[in-house]
């Protein structure tokens, strides 16, 4: 299936009934949920210890979500729970898109975005040459990337550890 | 009222059933059939009435995707008229002028008083694409009070209720305060000798606006509110992309418009429903009828075919609609009835 949502607070406030309707499609075992985490802080290995706050984490309301969700369905009938594999983009898609590029990920963006000195805008310029890429040439983009990334996988998953690598982990174990 | 519609070879639809409600919103991607829908309800008035005009020929109907060219192109109504089932069925063959028959649903002919109610039901059946310039154009002082399909001739209708019927006179312009509360009167223009046309005036400064410089929205939200007040009310309205040109501030009012045509009992009025068929791809609008799945209906395209299910069709559809706005799941593409890449 082929889903979307037009902006990020569209796509928060769909994903529950996005999730729904996944988990009573039959055809479907997984959702994969891949978002942009923009300025919000990354999700962090504290934030799942029991009573920990993480209200504006992007990944923890993406789980909190998900888990209330199914807490609130009738399980699927003759089939296994639907799995869930989520992806946050630090700060954004593009920046997957320069790994073997630049030798920028995860805590280089952290450290570089609030201080300015790695600003957002130059990821856009970076990876389609203008600050106002055209769907058609970010859909070329996206689909170039994910093929030159398939035999990237470690260095993708050790630049962007979290917001990859949680989901590559969850992806994996679907397969095992 | 009509309860369904089977489409064969109809245009984009080629098997294609839809169900309706007396009110129905109708969304899906550009080349759903959803036209294709207003189409088929055009041509049938224009078969029931004998218009030529309006009767469209076999070649043009025929679904591009027919498996051959002598395939049928079949319309089957099933209707409902005073509790009796009714099916009507429209066909185009080869070199014939298109047949209609209308039956019991035991598959009995239909004659007499019940056959001349059908008829007169489905010839009553009206489709609006509203285009502001239309609605805008000067029409004959002496032209007959109807609103054609594009809204030209609003200025005879609303002349006319002025004139000859006070009382809906009245209580449009009540309503139109409401819709449009920059505006408190409608004026009649004569741009030119022997032409009438409308003109709004303004609530401040009462200055008069001619219908050629009020706002897009501003003249299909009259046409819109002014179907609710017409003199002799078709029996069904169609109509084609309803929102457009509208503020999404107009889209409540829009909807009680349509739901006082639908449902007239509710808002205390004594005459008959007038069924509505509305097509759409307001995100907007469609949240307004979340409480209703039974009248939202998706058009999805599955390779040739389009498939038209009702939101309350669609297996666990409450549990589905949890805290999530109905509009934004429906543009997500989990319920279908958005386009898909192929
Ligand atoms: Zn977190």
């Amino acid at each position: 299936m082929d889903l979307k949502a037009h902006s990020v607070p569209a796509f928060f406030s769909a994903l529950d009934g996005v999730f729904r309707g996944v988990h009573y499609n039959a055809d479907a075992e997984g959702l994969v949920v891949v978002v942009d985490n923009d300025n919000d802080p990354l999700h962090d290995s504290r934030h799942d210890e029991p009573g920990t706050d993480s209200g504006i984490c992007r990944y923890c309301r993406i789980r909190k979500t998900i888990q209330r969700a199914r807490n609130q369905l009738k399980p699927r009938r003759g089939l296994p729970p639907l799995r869930v594999a989520i992806g946050v983009a630090f700060p954004a898609i593009e920046a997957w898109y320069l790994v073997g590029v630049e030798k920028v990920g995860e805590t280089a963006w952290k450290a570089g975005l609030p201080t300015g000195c790695l600003p957002r805008t130059r990821l856009k310029e970076l990876v389609y040459g203008t600050g106002r890429p055209s769907l058609e040439l970010e859909t070329k983009c996206a689909k170039q990337e994910a093929r030159r990334l398939m035999s990237m996988m470690t260095a993708l998953e050790s630049a962007f550890p979290v917001g990859f690598g949680l989901m590559a982990q969850e992806m994996r174990s679907w397969i095992a | 009222m009509i309860e369904s519609i089977q489409f064969t070879n109809f245009k984009a639809l080629r098997q294609t059933r839809l169900p309706l409600a007396p009110f129905t919103l109708l969304l899906g991607p550009n080349g759903s059939g959803k036209s294709s829908v207003l189409q088929a309800l055009c041509a049938i008035a224009g078969i029931v009435n004998n218009s030529p005009d309006n009767q469209l020929n076999r070649t043009s109907l025929l679904s591009v995707s027919a498996e051959n060219r002598n395939e049928a192109v079949e319309l089957r109504l099933t209707l409902r008229l005073k509790s009796q089932p009714i099916i009507a069925t429209f066909q185009w063959e080869r070199s014939r002028p298109p047949v209609c028959s209308l039956q019991h649903d035991n598959g009995k002919e239909i004659h007499g008083e019940l056959s001349d109610l059908a008829r007169n039901w489905l010839g009553r059946m009206q489709v609006f694409s509203l285009d502001y310039c239309a609605i805008a154009q000067p029409v004959p002082v002496n032209a007959e009070a109807g609103l054609q399909a594009n809204g030209r001739g609003l200025s005879a209708v609303l002349d006319d209720l002025k004139d000859n019927h006070p009382e809906k006179w009245e209580s449009l312009l009540k309503e139109m305060r409401q819709w449009l509360p920059e505006y408190d009167y409608i004026l009649f223009d004569k741009p030119s000798p022997g032409q009438k046309a409308i003109a709004l005036r303004t609530k401040t400064g009462r200055h008069r606006i001619p219908a050629e410089d009020l706002s897009q929205g501003t003249l299909i939200a009259l046409a819109l509110l002014t179907l609710n007040y017409l003199p002799s009310p078709p029996s069904l309205v169609g109509l084609e992309e309803i929102d457009r040109g509208l503020h999404p501030r107009l889209l409540r009012n829009l909807q009680d418009a349509l739901y006082r045509l639908s449902y007239p009992d509710n808002s205390g009025a004594s005459r008959p429903p007038i069924q509505v068929i509305a097509t759409t791809h307001s995100p907007y609008l469609l949240d307004l009828y979340c409480e209703h799945p039974e009248e939202v209906v998706l058009a999805e395209k599955k390779g040739l075919e389009v498939e038209m299910k009702q939101l309350a069709q669609i297996d666990h559809f409450e549990d589905i609609i949890g805290e999530s706005p109905l509009s934004e799941v429906w543009y997500s593409g989990v319920l279908g009835g958005v386009s898909v890449k192929p």
